[in-house]
C-alpha cells in the first residue's frame, strides 16, 4: 500500500505541478504570479460552466416539478455524470493508465505492477471525480432547495457519499473497454490509426449530438415545451435507463429513509464489485499491454526496396515536405489541427439533422450570390483562426529546434516554409464547406466559387496571424506533443484574435449591406481585396519574425 | 580551418561563465580532440561553433567565414552531430536523410553513394525505411552520423560521437575520421573516452570551468605536464591532474 501512496503522490506532483504554485525555483515570482493567474483563469471558467450547467439544471427541475417527477431529474443528472465520466475516462484512462510516459521506468522499479495500476487507477479516479462532482452536487444543492420537505442533512450526506462513489462504475466500463482496445491494438500494431479514427468519430459523434439536441430545443415554441415533448417522447426510453445502478445512486440520494439506506448499500456493493473485476482483470490486462505499448512499431509491409535517394530539392521545398510529413503522421498534431475542418460542416448539418433542410435550402435561394459568398466565406474565415497546425507552426520543433539551427538553412527559407505550411492548410475545410454548401443551401457553383476565394484569402491572413504570432514567441519546451499543440497559449490568443476579427469583419459588412446603398458586390470585392493587401502584409512581417527568431533565439 | 579567438559566454540569469575568454585553433589535416569534465564548456563552446549558440564576445571562423557574419555559408562547411538525439520522430530514415541532403544541397548521385556507402558501413539499411521513432539509442546516432556526412563537409564536429555505438561501427567511424583527415579534412570531436583521444587525436585541448587548460600533441602534453607534481604517463592521469589542480585553484 505504501508504494501505490508513494506513486499516487509522484503521479500528482508531475501531472498536476501543484507543487510549482508554492516554490520560487521555478520561474521565480513571477513565474509563481503567472501559474496562479493561470489556475485563477481556469477556476473563472469552470466556476462559469458550472453557473451555465447550473441554470439549465434550474430550468430542467422547474418543468419537471411541474410534470410531478422531479426525481427523474436525478436520474437523468446521475445517467449523465456516468455518461460522461465513462466517455471522458476512455481519454484520461488511455493516457493516463496506458500510454503514460513513466511506463517504462516504472517497469523497472521493484514495484509489483498490479500497484502500478493501482496507483495510475486512483489518479484517473480523483481526476474524474472533479468531473462528477461538477455534475453531482449542484443538481443535489437543487433539488434540497427545490423540492418540498428535500432540504436536511442527510440529503446532503448521501449526496456527497455517492458522489465520491459515482466515477468507480463508469471508469470500470472506460478501464474494461481501454484494455481491450489495446489488446487489440497489440495484435494489429495500428496505435496512431486508432487513435485518429477514434478522435475524429468521437468529435463528430459529440458535436452531432449537441447540435441535434440544440436543433430540437430550438423548434420547440418554449423550453417548457421542449421538455414536456421530450419527456413523453422518450419516457420509455428513460425508464428504461432509470434501471439499476442508475437508479440505486439516484434513490440513494432523494429517496429518504429507508428506500435511500437500501439503495446506497446495493450502489457501494456493486462498486465494490466492480473494482474487484478492474483489480483483477484490468491489473492482468495492464501488464500485457504496457509490455506491448513499450515494443516498436509494426515494420512496414512494402517488401519492394526503394532506391535510397530521392531527387535532389531546394532546402525551402524540402523543409516544406518535412513540415508536412511530421504534421500529418502525428495523430494528436492531426486530430487538433483539423478540427476546423469537423466544425463548419457541422454547422451546415444541423438543419438536416433537425430535419429544416427546406428552411435553409429556401434562405440560400432568397440571399443574392454576393451575400451568401460573404457569409461561406466568413463561416471559412471563422474557422480560419482556430488553425492551430498554423499557430503552433514553430512550437511544434520543440527540441528539434536546436539542430535546425545548426543546418545550412536560411533563417528567411525556413520562416517561408514555416507560413507557407500554415497557410497552406486552409483548403482543408475551405474547400469541403463551399462543396457542401451547395447541396446544404441549393447555390449554385458559382457562388460556392465566390465564397472559396473570399474565405482562402480571409483564410490566409487569419492563418498568417496565427503562424506570425509563433513565429515571434514560440513555445519550444514542453514534454509531450499534447502539450506542444495544446497547452499552448499561442493558439488561444490566435482564436481570440480570429473570432475579434471575423466579428469586427461581420459587423461591419452587415452595417454596410443594411444601412447604406453600396451594392454587395462592391462590398465582396473590396473586403476580398483588403484581405489580399492585409495578408501580404502580415506575411512579410511573419517571414521577418521568423527570421529573428531563428537567427537569434537560444 | 576553425578558430576560436577570445570567445566568452555566460547564460542568462547565471553569474558564471560556462565559456571564460577561450581561443584555439584547428588545422587543415587534423583530428582534434576536446575533452574535459562534466559542466566544463565543451557543448557550450560546440553550440558556438555551429552557431546555436552566440558568444557573448569574441569571434568564431570557419575556413576564414565568421559563422556570426556568414552563417549559412559556414554551416555548409560542417557536417555536425550533436550530443543529444532529438530529430523528427516521425520521418524515416530514409526521409530525414534525404531531407538533409536537400538542405545541404546535395546532388542525387553524391548522395546515393554517400548513404549506400555509410548505411552499408553502420549497418543500417534495413531499418531505413521505418520510422525514427522505432530505432534503438544506438541506431539513432548512426544515423544521425550518417546524415552529417552525406554533404561531405570540409569540417566534422562531433560532439560524443562514439556514444551508443556498437564496438564495430566505433572502429569504422574511427578508421574514417583518420580517411577524411588524410585528404586534407579536419575533424573536431569531444569525447570522454580518452583512450580513444589517446590514439586518434593529432592535437587535444583539455577544457575545465569553461578556461582552456592544455592544449597540444598526446607527446606535448606528456612532455609539458609529466614533469614535477602533475606527473603521469597516461593521457588519463595527466587529465586527472589538471582538473584536480583546477579544483583545487578554484
Amino acid at each position: 500500500m505504501r508504494s501505490v501512496l508513494l506513486l499516487l503522490k509522484i503521479q500528482f506532483r508531475s501531472r498536476l505541478n501543484l507543487k510549482d504554485l508554492t516554490t520560487v525555483r521555478s520561474g521565480g515570482t513571477s513565474g509563481k504570479w503567472k501559474r496562479a493567474a493561470v489556475l485563477a483563469l481556469f477556476a473563472v471558467l469552470a466556476a462559469y460552466l458550472v453557473g451555465i450547467y447550473t441554470a439549465f439544471l434550474n430550468f430542467l427541475f422547474n418543468a419537471a416539478i411541474d410534470f410531478g417527477f422531479p426525481e427523474l431529474v436525478m436520474h437523468m443528472v446521475v445517467l449523465l455524470t456516468m455518461a460522461m465520466t465513462a466517455v471522458f475516462g476512455i481519454f484520461v484512462t488511455m493516457s493516463g493508465i496506458f500510454l503514460s510516459r513513466d511506463t517504462e521506468l516504472l517497469s523497472s522499479l521493484p514495484i509489483r505492477s498490479q500497484h502500478v495500476f493501482l496507483a495510475k487507477f486512483l489518479f484517473v479516479y480523483l481526476c474524474e471525480l472533479m468531473l462528477s462532482a461538477m455534475f453531482l452536487l449542484p443538481a443535489i444543492i437543487l433539488y434540497a432547495i427545490k423540492v418540498e420537505g428535500a432540504m436536511g442533512v442527510g440529503l446532503f450526506l448521501r449526496g456527497i457519499y455517492i458522489t465520491l462513489l459515482s466515477p468507480m462504475l463508469p471508469l470500470v466500463v472506460s478501464t474494461v473497454l481501454v484494455s481491450l482496445l489495446m489488446w487489440v491494438i497489440g495484435k494489429l500494431r495500428r496505435r496512431d490509426l486508432f487513435i485518429t479514427i477514434g478522435t475524429f468519430a468521437l468529435l463528430i459523434g459529440v458535436t452531432l449530438g449537441q447540435f441535434y439536441l440544440q436543433s430540437k430545443m430550438m423548434s420547440a415554441p418554449t423550453g417548457g415545451d421542449f421538455l414536456a415533448e421530450f419527456f413523453h417522447a422518450n419516457w420509455t426510453t428513460m425508464n428504461a435507463f432509470a434501471k439499476p445502478p442508475i437508479s440505486w445512486a439516484s434513490f440513494a440520494i432523494h429517496a429518504g429513509g429507508m428506500n435511500s439506506a437500501l439503495n446506497l448499500i446495493l450502489f457501494t456493493l456493486v462498486s465494490i464489485f466492480a473494482y474487484a473485476i478492474v483489480r483483477l482483470v484490468c491489473g492482468g490486462i495492464y501488464r500485457h499491454a504496457v509490455s506491448v505499448n513499450l515494443e516498436t512499431a509494426k515494420k512496414s509491409r512494402s517488401a519492394r526496396r526503394r532506391a535510397l535517394a530521392d531527387k535532389a530539392r531546394s532546402p525551402k521545398a524540402a523543409f516544406f515536405r518535412k513540415e508536412l510529413r511530421v504534421f500529418f503522421r502525428t495523430p494528436v498534431y492531426l486530430t487538433n489541427g483539423l478540427a476546423g475542418i469537423v466544425f463548419p460542416l457541422m454547422v451546415l448539418l444541423l438543419p438536416t439533422l433537425s430535419g429544416d433542410t427546406a428552411v435553409l435550402r429556401s434562405l440560400g435561394g432568397a440571399v443574392p450570390a454576393p451575400v451568401m459568398a460573404l457569409i461561406l466565406g466568413g463561416l471559412a474565415i471563422l474557422f480560419s483562426g482556430f488553425n492551430s497546425g498554423a499557430a503552433t507552426v514553430l512550437s511544434r520543433e520543440g527540441r528539434t529546434f536546436e539542430h535546425l539551427r545548426s543546418l545550412p538553412l536560411e533563417p528567411r527559407d525556413a520562416a517561408l516554409a514555416k507560413l507557407l505550411f500554415g497557410i497552406g492548410l486552409c483548403p482543408l475545410w475551405t474547400l469541403p464547406l463551399c462543396v457542401f454548401a451547395i447541396p446544404a443551401l441549393g447555390i449554385d457553383i458559382g457562388t460556392a466559387l465566390l465564397g472559396f476565394v473570399f474565405g482562402m484569402v480571409g483564410g490566409i491572413l487569419l492563418s498568417a496571424i496565427c503562424v506570425w504570432i509563433d513565429l515571434a514567441r514560440p513555445k519550444l519546451h514542453w514534454d509531450t506533443e499534447t502539450e506542444a499543440i495544446k497547452q499552448n497559449f499561442n493558439v488561444m490568443l490566435a482564436m481570440l484574435i480570429g473570432v475579434a476579427v471575423t466579428a469586427c469583419i461581420g459587423i461591419g459588412v452587415y452595417l454596410l449591406l443594411a444601412h447604406t446603398a453600396i451594392p454587395a458586390w462592391a462590398i465582396l470585392i473590396a473586403t476580398t481585396a483588403i484581405f489580399a493587401s492585409a495578408a501580404l502584409f502580415v506575411a512579410q512581417a511573419a517571414i521577418k519574425s521568423g527570421e529573428k527568431t531563428f537567427a537569434s533565439a537560444e | 580551418m576553425l578558430k576560436l579567438e577570445n570567445i566568452s559566454k555566460t547564460y542568462a540569469k547565471s553569474k558564471t561563465k560556462a565559456v571564460d575568454d577561450f581561443s584555439l585553433s584547428v588545422n587543415r589535416g587534423e583530428i582534434f580532440g576536446f575533452i574535459g569534465p562534466n559542466g566544463a564548456g565543451k557543448t557550450t563552446t560546440i553550440k558556438m561553433i555551429m552557431g546555436i549558440l552566440r558568444p557573448d564576445s569574441g569571434t568564431i571562423t570557419i575556413d576564414g567565414i565568421d559563422i556570426s557574419k556568414k552563417p549559412v555559408t559556414a554551416k555548409k562547411k560542417i557536417g555536425y552531430v550533436p550530443d543529444n538525439q532529438d530529430i523528427y520522430d516521425r520521418l524515416t530514415g530514409k526521409e530525414y536523410l534525404n531531407f538533409i541532403a536537400d538542405v545541404y544541397r546535395v546532388d542525387k548521385a553524391t548522395r546515393a553513394a554517400q548513404m549506400e556507402k555509410y548505411l552499408t558501413m553502420f549497418h543500417l539499411k534495413d531499418a531505413v525505411d521505418e520510422q525514427i521513432r522505432t530505432y534503438s539509442h544506438g541506431m539513432r546516432q548512426k544515423l544521425m552520423l550518417t546524415a552529417a556526412l552525406i554533404p561531405d563537409p570540409e569540417l566534422w564536429v562531433l560532439d560524443e560521437p562514439m556514444v551508443g555505438l556498437d564496438p564495430k561501427s566505433a572502429h569504422e567511424l574511427k578508421k574514417e575520421m583518420r580517411r577524411h583527415c588524410d585528404a586534407g579534412n579536419t575533424v573536431f570531436f569531444s569525447t570522454h573516452v580518452l583512450e580513444v583521444a589517446e590514439k586518434l587525436c593529432d592535437r587535444i585541448a583539455i577544457i575545465d570551468n569553461g578556461k582552456l587548460i592544455a592544449v597540444g600533441s598526446v607527446e606535448e602534453l606528456k612532455q609539458s605536464y609529466s614533469a614535477g607534481s602533475l606527473g603521469g604517463e597516461s593521457l588519463e592521469s595527466i587529465f586527472l591532474s589538471l582538473t584536480e589542480d583546477e579544483e583545487d585553484a578554484q
